[in-house]
This record gives structure tokens, sequence and C-alpha cells, in this order.
């Protein structure tokens, strides 16, 4: 796995400092910043906040972002994925007797990787953009949970954690359908299309905790609400969607014929 | 040097790729032996390149086998490709890497040990040294195409396949790239298998041919000898010969 280990950095370094990671912290920062300035003007009537300072931010902010962040995720599993493939480079990893196991695994990392980044980078713009309109602030609020100072600190990025697991399955997803396809728009349209026919699982109550999108809305809101249990079965579905996804992505891609 | 094998560098059996029902490499068996300049001919279609492809793994025969050092490519590729240098229809690079970056991420990639001056070395052998630290989106087709050479000769290959490698580069390359060749086979034993249109200029650089036509071999030997055989003044002759033979 030590080639994997290198293709790994190789495609961080990339990520870190591409046109489209700035592309989407500016996508981010303007989102923030629309919603602090509604905040302002409408209180928490016109926007998806129910608190403004700066420690509720990031966390309240988190499923508000369901659509851009899913589409972010989509447009990246299918870029590194597909980019090796349409403009040729795979050749130039795969013809240096790396094993396809150790190249897909790497890129299987790389979505993980991604998903926890930009996690991370909504979180820590959204600090910014809520010290900038509101200060800090007293309490962090979200839902029944109220802390304050570094244990709210903590509370956010747990609840960033679970947000980018499920964001990850999601991922997951996305890059099995690259496998099939050979262009990045087309995967983003047919994940983006999932995306928004997937969120009217949640008018089927009996099924929608095993529909990743009812995770990627609420699965980081339901660590601290709901039961033991529940946060369970949740993590197992996640789980779930990432072993079947990969393992299927993989299994198209073990025998795939690279006309490159 | 490559290392002196017992077996052939490079073995063809029965080499079959069918895609849906069309046929495209037929039954195909050959074998390449040691520090031999072999040209790899066929009109467009023939299957050439999916046989090239098959060689390094990218795409998977139907049936049939292929032995590179001895190490079966399907069972032991580890092993098979770890001899293997090529540059398979275009040398694709990362763009927005220099050359240099794209030489030293494959050597980082690769099972042999590659220090940074091999990379330097390389780089130094195809004449790319003074752009070494320029991007490759500002390279020329022929300047891809030497440092796809470059990369090629990186971990000191056994065999060097090169599909087209003369394509876009002008004649004073092309001359260059012959010089190194020729030079590469006789000092460090390379052998190599290179796929082109070119004739003539396949004639100066190569000492043995293989033809295919509809993906079936259609003729392979030195080339003096079939030159001999086929009554034919040069290559062109000679190719023509097989084809049109094949044909009726």
């Amino acid at each position: 796995m030590r080639k994997a280990g290198i293709l790994i950095g190789f495609e961080i370094k990339r990520m870190l400092f591409s046109k489209t990671t700035a592309i989407y912290t500016g996508i981010y920062f303007i989102n923030f910043m629309i919603s602090a300035i509604f905040f302002r003007i409408m209180g928490s009537e016109g926007t998806v906040l129910t608190i403004g300072n700066a420690q509720s931010f990031p966390i309240q902010h988190l499923q508000a972002s369901f659509l851009f962040t899913g589409i972010f995720v989509a447009i990246y599993a299918g870029q590194i994925i597909t980019q090796d493939r349409s403009q040729g480079t795979i050749k130039l990893i795969l013809t240096r007797s790396i094993s396809r196991l150790e190249y897909f695994m790497s890129k299987v990392v790389c979505i993980f990787l991604f998903t926890v980044f930009i996690t991370l980078l909504m979180i820590v713009l959204s600090y910014v953009v809520g010290m900038l309109f509101f200060g800090w602030g007293d309490v962090m609020i979200f839902f029944s949970v109220k802390s304050e100072g570094l244990q709210g600190i903590l509370i956010t990025m747990l609840s960033g954690l679970a947000f980018a697991f499920s964001y990850f399955a999601f991922g997951m997803i996305a890059a099995t359908v690259s496998m099939l396809t050979s262009k990045v728009s087309v995967n983003a349209a047919i994940m983006g299309i999932l995306l928004m026919a997937g969120q009217y699982f949640e008018v089927l109550p009996s099924v929608k905790q095993f529909a990743v999108f009812h995770q990627m809305l609420f699965f980081h809101i339901n660590i601290f609400e709901k039961s033991f249990v529940y946060n369970t079965v949740s993590f197992l579905v996640l789980m779930a969607y990432s072993v079947v996804f990969g393992m299927l992505g993989y299994r198209i891609f073990r025998k795939k014929d690279l006309y490159v | 040097m490559a290392e002196k094998t017992h077996f052939p560098v490079l073995e063809l059996k029965g080499l079959t790729k069918q895609i849906k029902q069309k046929t495209i490499v037929n039954n195909l068996s050959f074998s390449l032996q040691q520090g031999d300049i072999y040209g790899f001919l066929g009109p467009n279609g023939s299957g050439k390149t999916t046989t090239l492809r098959m060689i390094t793994r990218l795409v998977f025969p139907t049936s049939g086998e292929i032995y590179i050092n001895g190490h079966s490519v399907d069972r032991d590729y580890r092993k098979a490709l770890s001899v293997v240098g090529s540059i398979i229809e275009n040398p694709a690079f990362y763009l927005d890497l220099t050359a240099k970056q794209n030489v030293k991420l494959s050597a980082e990639l690769s099972d042999t040990k590659v220090g940074s001056s091999r990379v330097d070395e390389v780089l130094e052998i195809v004449g790319l040294s003074d752009v070494k630290n320029d991007k490759v989106k500002t390279f020329s087709l022929g300047m891809k195409q030497r440092l796809g050479l470059a990369n090629a000769l990186l971990c000191r290959p056994a065999i060097i396949i090169l599909d087209e490698p003369t394509n876009g580069v002008d004649p004073a390359g092309l001359r260059e790239m012959k010089e190194l060749i020729k030079r590469l086979s006789q000092q460090e034993n390379i052998t190599f298998l290179i796929s082109s249109h070119m004739l003539r200029e396949m004639q100066d650089l190569c000492n043995r041919v293989t033809i295919l036509q509809k993906g079936k071999l259609v003729e392979t030997g030195l080339v003096h000898e079939l030159l001999k055989d086929y009554g034919a003044d040069n290559l062109e002759d000679l190719f023509f010969a097989c084809i049109k033979e094949d044909r009726q």
C-alpha cells in the first residue's frame, strides 16, 4: 500500500491548491455572509439560524449546505475517478506495476479526506463569518445541545465528522457512477438529480432511515437527539452504503478495459 | 544495462481480444528477443494499439497469455511490468506539473529504486534538461514524446514499448530519437517494440518487424530476410506485399 500512500499524498496536494477548492471556499463564504446578513435583518424567521453567535454559527449551517456539499462531493468523486481516464494520466500510474486495488483504494481514501476537508472548511469559514457579524457569544445552542467554549467547538467538530461520514457514503455512490461515465458533468448531473429526488424519502417514515439522503440531512443532528440504538443503525446504514458501493465500484474497475 | 534472461523478453501466446462480437486481435503469437528493435506494423484498425494495451495491462485479453521476462502479465503483473517502459497512443502527463515533477512521481510509483539523479539523467538523455522545471502544459507534442521516452527509460527497463513515438516530432528530433533508440538498444541491451506508420523511418531503425492485419499476424521476422523472401526493395514494398497477399 506504499504506492497508494504516494497517490493519496499527490491527490491531496492537488486538491488543496486547486482552483476548484478556491471556488468552493468563495461559494461557502458568500453563502454564510448572506445567511448572517439575513439574520441581522430578519432574525431567526428569515434564516436557518436560531441564534446569532459565532460558536453556534457553523453547526447550524451544516444541514443548510446539503445541496452545495452534495454537488461538491459528487464533482470531486467524479473528477478523481474520470479525470485520470479522460486525460490519459491513468497510464502513467497503472503502467508502473501498481495494482488496481491500490489505485482504487487511494481514490476512496481521497474521497473520505475530501469530505472531512470540505466540512472543516465550512466550519472554519463560518466561525470567521460568525465572528465578523456577531462575535463569539456566550453559549452554543444546537437543538437540545447547550454548551460553550472548547466543549462547544468539540461538539461542532463531532457533528462535522458525522456530517462528513454521511457525505463520504454519498461520495462512494458518485465514485461508482463515475466508473460508468466518462464525463464529470454527467456524473455531477446524475448525482444532483439523485440528491433532489432523494429528499422525497422524508415522506416515507418507515424507510427514510435507510436512505443516504436522510442521513446526509440528519445524521449530524441525530447523534445528539436520538437514541444510541437509532444512531448505531444509522451508522451501519452509512457503512453499508460505503462498503457496497465501494465493492461495486472496484468490481467494475478491476476488469475495466482502459482505452486511454 | 538490462539483465540477460533465458526467456524471450516478450512472448505472446494465442492472444485474442473480442469486444462484443468483433474480434480486434485474433490468436496472436510472437516473441521478442533481447536487444532487438522490432517494428510493429499494420494498417489502421489492425489491432496494434490494442495489443500494446494488453501487454501493459490497460486492456484485458479475452484469451491467451502474455509473458514478459518469463513472468505472466496476468498472474505476476508486478514483476512483469517492472521491466517495461511504455508510451501508449499519446504520452499523458499531469499538465499542471513540471516535467521533472511528472517523472519524479512516476519514479516514486515504481517498484525499482530510482534516485533523484536518475530522474535528472533521463531528462538529460532526451534533451529536456533545460526545460525540466517548466510545466508540461507549455510543451509541444514532440517535447511530450521525449518526456514520455524519459519516463519509459526511468527504471532501466528490459523492454520499451513505443506507440507512434514520432507523432509531432520535428525532423531534427526524429533523427535524435532514432539515434537514441539505436544507442540504447546496443549499449543498454534494451528491446524496443515500436508501432508506427512511418515505414521509411522504421526501415532505418528496426532489425525485425511484425506485421498485423485485421488483428491477425501476417508476417514476422528479420527485415533483411523478409525483404529477400518477398523480393522487395524496401520496407514499404514489403509491407504492401504482405497486406496485399493477405487480402487475396
